[in-house]
């Protein structure tokens, strides 16, 4: 999976999350951009990703993910595993 | 030994620093014993006889992340696991003996009509806040965020006097990397940035915490000697309270912070103004930010991404924003907020009041949650606009205040009899100092409208609130933003000289976060 294809991914997944389609997310996307990205909603992002990828995300990652590039850098490590 | 006490101040602190710089010199290696032996006598000047605990759990916990790391490396996963849950379950016996035996025997003999002796066990100072450390160390470890640490970092990271006996509870990878990437050396801007935190902090703690500290006694006492104190009273005796708590713990915040800096060493944030938020969630992101952050990560979380991936699996829709159903909000949302909630109640303290002060805010929590996800979501009720933001900043303060009375009660009865007297449950006429009055008023203007400690220094990467962008606001901040200047040397000069004035004075007390 290349990272442009897991960013049309985590595209589809904060629009429909945050339900708020006009969301563009970028390495650089973080809590503080999104203001609905709260403990909550950062959990339904990961349960997202983990259903539409079959991956699962240890607690120790979830707690590290502040930023859609972390993120992303988690995704591709599971993928190459 | 007391941060605010003049033997650290002025004997340990400035020994410690002038050792800590003299062995930069010689090695890096050099540095970092000075600063573990140092911690270690700090600790054992306040309580020698736990000593063990600490030292023996620390050595105790390495080797089993050793452990866990190797069988990480032979392929072997059930092994790896036995060795982390060995390490968690050593780790909570551990803190559930020194913590909670007492209590537990306490209980069984009123359930049960016993009449077993109740165990008199000294509590090792911050084996809360160690133990926490300690576990998330261990799970980091186990899911591989952690590759090798050594022996010497890891002590350093453990024993680091500045956050040992009542955090911020650090991350490993928070700290780690600055022990093996830094060159520690003389850093004149971090000295004098970590001279301003601690002198702000032992202001905060000796001159306001510990001045509030009278009123909120002898209102708890008198109810604990079942007398009423009546509607004035118990507000009175709330409002200082609520307001000591504060002012005791950021300002141990803002030293621990500071004191770290000195040594070149940055500490997590733990309080951005609490009180500004407007409503509890957000409160507790800001309040004790570091507990917080350990209770999201390995209590919350795990408990939430349980019971959504079993919820996910029989093929129901997960929760979404305004289409939440009230089985998913109970299950998903308001379980796991209030088991969280319950579990930093009791980690706070043995006692059925510390019990009802995290289920309050676990209960109060989740109707936010809930109106966020039922009445915000379904565009019922704004967000907070305009004039109901500072209702919605007096409301969250009164709410938390509510539980508070759990936190500061000896007892429940006595936490239930605070509320009945705030309520005006007992008529009883108390005369209320208009000077107790005025200082609250002050205090309230402080927590409401100054910058924060961490703002006043520009250390914190947060975005400035947008409120302060304008008039009045705009102008304190600029007052209020420090420099390594005359003047501002000058004003933190006079102040920690007040400080070590209130200390001669007045009596060494210790932090409250220190009984836990």
């Amino acid at each position: 999976m290349v990272e442009s294809e897991i960013y049309a991914l985590l595209n589809e997944i904060f629009q429909d999350v945050f339900d708020d389609p006009s969301i563009e997310v970028t390495s650089t996307t973080s809590a503080a951009d999104i203001p609905a990205w709260d403990s909550f909603n950062n959990i339904n992002v990961i349960l997202a990703i983990e259903l539409r990828l079959g991956v699962k995300f240890t607690t120790g990652e979830i707690e590290q993910m502040s930023s859609a590039g972390e993120l992303v850098q988690a995704i591709e490590r599971k993928k190459k595993r | 030994m007391l941060f605010n006490s003049i033997h650290f101040l002025l004997l340990f602190l400035p020994v410690t620093l002038a050792a800590f710089y003299c062995a930069t010199l010689v090695s890096q290696g050099l540095a970092k014993i000075v600063l573990i032996v140092a911690s270690i006598i700090f600790y054992t000047v306040w309580m020698p006889a736990n000593l063990w605990v600490l030292l023996g759990s620390t050595v105790v916990t390495y080797l089993l992340a050793l452990g866990i790391l190797l069988e990480h490396d032979r392929g072997r996963p059930e092994r790896r696991k036995l060795l982390l849950v060995i390490g968690l379950v050593f780790n909570l016996l551990l803190l559930g003996y020194f913590k909670y035996t007492p209590f537990l025997v306490e209980t069984a003999n009123e359930v049960f009509s016993l009449s077993r002796t109740i165990p008199r066990i000294v509590l090792p100072l911050g084996i809360s806040f160690f133990t926490f450390q300690k576990i998330a160390f261990l799970i980091d470890v186990y899911d591989r965020q952690v590759g090798k640490v050594s022996f010497l970092d890891y002590c350093l990271f453990v024993f680091f006097f500045p956050q040992l006996i009542a955090g911020p509870i650090v991350h490993h990878r928070e700290i780690i990397p600055q022990l093996e990437k830094r060159s520690f050396g003389v850093k004149e801007v971090e000295l004098y940035t970590g001279i301003t935190l601690l002198v702000i902090g032992l202001a905060k703690k000796v001159l306001i915490a510990d001045t509030l500290a009278g009123t909120q006694i002898a209102g708890f006492q008198a109810l604990a000697q079942g007398n009423a104190i009546g509607f004035g009273g118990a507000w009175m005796t709330m409002l200082s309270a609520t307001l000591q708590i504060y002012f005791d713990f950021s300002g141990y915040s803002d030293m621990a912070v500071g004191l770290a800096l000195m040594f070149g060493i940055r500490l997590p944030l733990n309080f951005n103004s609490p009180f500004k938020a407007s409503n509890l969630v957000e409160l507790w992101a800001r309040w004790h930010m570091s507990l917080t952050r350990f209770l999201t990560a390995y209590i919350y979380n795990p408990i939430v991404m349980a019971v959504s991936r079993r919820w996910a699996a029989s093929g129901r829709p997960l929760p979404k924003k305004g289409r939440v159903t009230v089985a998913g909000y109970f299950a998903i949302i308001a379980f796991p907020t209030v088991a969280t909630m319950v579990l930093a109640g009791i980690w706070h303290g043995a006692g059925f009041q510390f019990l009802m002060f995290g289920l309050l805010n676990g209960v109060m929590m989740a109707i936010c949650h809930g109106w966020r996800q039922f009445v915000q979501a379904r565009g019922w009720a704004g967000n907070e606009p305009g004039f109901t933001k500072p209702m919605a900043v007096v409301a969250t303060f009164i709410a938390f205040l509510f539980t508070l009375v759990f936190f500061k009660a000896p007892s429940l009865s006595v936490g239930i009899q605070m509320v009945a007297n705030m309520l005006g449950q007992h008529s009883v006429s108390t005369t209320v100092n208009i000077l107790d009055i005025g200082l609250i008023a002050i205090l309230l203007g402080v927590v409401w409208f100054l910058p924060n400690s961490q703002e006043i220094v520009a250390l914190s990467t947060q975005k400035r609130p947008a409120a302060l962008s304008s008039g009045i606001q705009a102008n304190l901040q600029r007052y209020l933003t420090w420099q390594p200047s005359a003047g501002w040397a000058m004003a933190m000069g006079t102040l920690g000289f007040v400080s070590l004035i209130g200390i001669v004075i007045g009596r060494e007390s210790p932090f409250l976060y220190f009984q836990f």
